[in-house]
């Protein structure tokens, strides 16, 4: 791992070294254009964060209503059908998932204004691949609440959402954040998916409809034709996707310290 | 001992491996990625003939076919371009097949035609309203090709444009790809490989391939030449060329290789 890590230092070396604050201020990404080229990673960085995290927050409503319907609200039977279900919508590889947002998704997206190719496909099918993991994990952390506990409220007169929303919910901000981690980390490097639906024009999207491209769908993209300071710009755009999620990881860690009690 | 005769074992397999390696000739063939699975297909079938010859193929792109064509790192370069002429002053070339570009709309759009600077106009964002070009008044979605694809510099090249010129409304990299897109919105255009479009269209897929200066984009223009928007599919080398490559190379250009050209959508060779 260490040595793959290494490896793509390594190779971004060239970049960062004569590229250096360009990789940031360039406006625009044309690393094959005559005149010296122009890196400027940052439309593709703010488009990465902006899909994964509106991915996140539209996801996490959904599956702890979803995991809280399986562990409180449904028979054991029906409970243990759902489950199965999350888990093989799960295992759904992300080409497929390209395939139904390229042909449902984007079509349906493009009569609400063109392209359809665009950070909206992009976050509805980031939804459609996060929310299977982040239900499973939500659920799992639920399951370690007693059933006990929920005998004791029907004896206090207390409603399953009450219980839920006041006893339940807040000691699970660690599982919670967890998985809200785990899924952000997982949004921003989701490349297949993505690609074929967020349209891959390099600019900042000043609308939903707007076309995008992140991180890695830049890499997929363009890497195959790459030579020389394009493919370091390349690998350098890898490590900048590592440190992001680096970064979320520990920011992930801090808030679940936090909720502890 | 246990050790030694592991060792002894090791050493026994790595001996025999090797000397069926040497057993075998291997040919290599480096470069484009749009030849490379041509040349591949054909290495398929020409290893069935010729059961101790290996030919192997990587990608990288025209350059690196050129590149390691010149330094004798590979047999054979692979080329989705006509040779440069500092480059044709060292290598030999032989074409082994056409590929041309077509422009692609949705089957609904009306537009019957476009000429060569309506379509630059498309494709700067001059004009981005189909009404202005004959067609309904529907905003243009520009469908253009990631950068370093051989089809977008073929493209480019042809219609003089830079890549910064273009004004995409989204950016694809595959020929599948931009079919889909433009199959699934009427107001899409793109550009693909000729056989590509053709292999949907006739499949029933509602794209449909607009004529370039009133000529028709169908595979047989392209091998009569009349098509123009075509680039041809080369394999180069540093001459002298014999033995197993020189075969291989006689058979890609034969008649025995035209239902593989064919079945990757590319066009035979006109004889």
């Amino acid at each position: 791992m260490f040595a793959a890590v290494g490896f793509l230092f390594l190779e971004a070396f060239p970049a960062f070294t004569e590229l250096r604050a360009r990789l940031w201020s360039d406006a625009t990404w044309f690393p094959t254009s005559d005149q010296s080229g122009s890196f400027g990673l940052a439309p593709m960085v703010l488009a990465s964060l902006y899909a994964a995290l509106s991915a996140v927050l539209i996801a996490l409503p959904i599956a702890v209503a979803a995991a809280s319907f399986i562990r409180f609200y449904s028979s054991a039977i029906t409970g243990n059908f759902f489950s199965r279900m999350v888990e093989i919508a799960g295992a759904i590889p992300s080409v497929l998932i390209g395939l139904i947002g390229i042909t449902v998704i984007v079509p349906q997206v493009n009569s609400l204004s063109p392209p359809g190719a665009s950070l909206l496909s992009a976050i509805l099918v980031l939804v459609l691949m996060i929310l299977p993991t982040m239900i499973v994990i939500v659920l799992a952390g639920l399951e370690r609440v007693s059933s006990e506990l929920l005998t004791a409220a029907a004896a206090c007169n207390l409603t399953r959402f009450s219980l839920l929303r006041y006893l339940i919910l807040p000691q699970q901000i660690r599982t919670i954040a967890l998985a809200s981690t785990l899924s952000l980390a997982r949004a921003i490097g989701e490349t297949m998916a993505v690609v074929m639906v967020a349209g891959n024009v390099v600019q900042i999207p000043k609308s939903i409809f707007n076309s995008v491209r992140v991180l890695p769908a830049n890499i997929a993209l363009e890497m195959p034709y790459a030579l020389g300071l394009h493919r370091a710009a390349l690998f350098a755009s890898g490590v900048v996707m590592i440190l992001v999620v680096v970064a979320i990881l520990a920011l992930g860690h801090m808030f679940s310290f936090r909720g502890q009690r | 001992m246990r050790i030694r005769s592991r060792l002894a074992i090791l050493v026994c397999i790595a001996l025999s491996l090797k000397l069926t390696a040497l057993a075998e000739t291997t040919v290599v063939a480096t470069g484009s990625s749009t030849v490379a699975p041509l040349v591949s297909e054909l290495a398929q079938s020409f290893e069935k003939k010729h059961e101790d010859l290996r030919i192997e193929v990587e990608m990288g792109g025209s350059s690196r076919g050129v590149a390691d064509a010149r330094n004798k790192k590979s047999d054979l370069g692979l080329v989705s371009r006509a040779l440069k002429p500092d480059e044709a002053k060292e290598l030999q070339s032989v074409t082994i097949a056409l590929d041309g570009i077509a422009l692609i709309v949705n089957s609904a759009n009306q537009i019957k035609e476009l000429t060569a600077s309506q379509i630059v106009d498309i494709y700067t964002g001059k004009v981005t309203n189909w009404k202005e070009v004959g067609g309904s008044d529907i905003p243009i979605v520009v469908v253009n090709k990631a950068q370093g694809r051989s089809t977008l510099e073929l493209f480019l090249e042809h219609f003089k444009l830079k890549p910064e010129q273009i004004k995409a409304s989204a950016v694809i990299g595959d020929n599948p790809q931009g079919l889909k897109l433009v199959a699934g919105n009427i107001a899409a255009i793109a550009y693909v490989s000729i056989g590509a479009a053709e292999f949907e269209a006739n499949r029933g897929q509602p794209v449909r391939m607009l004529p370039l200066e009133g000529v028709p984009a169908t595979r047989s223009n392209v091998q009569n030449g009349t098509y123009s928007l075509k680039r041809p599919l080369n394999v180069v080398y540093l001459p002298p060329l014999s033995g197993p490559a020189r075969e291989f190379v006689d058979f890609a250009t034969s008649t025995l290789a035209d239902p593989i050209v064919e079945s990757l959508y590319f066009v035979p060779i006109a004889r």
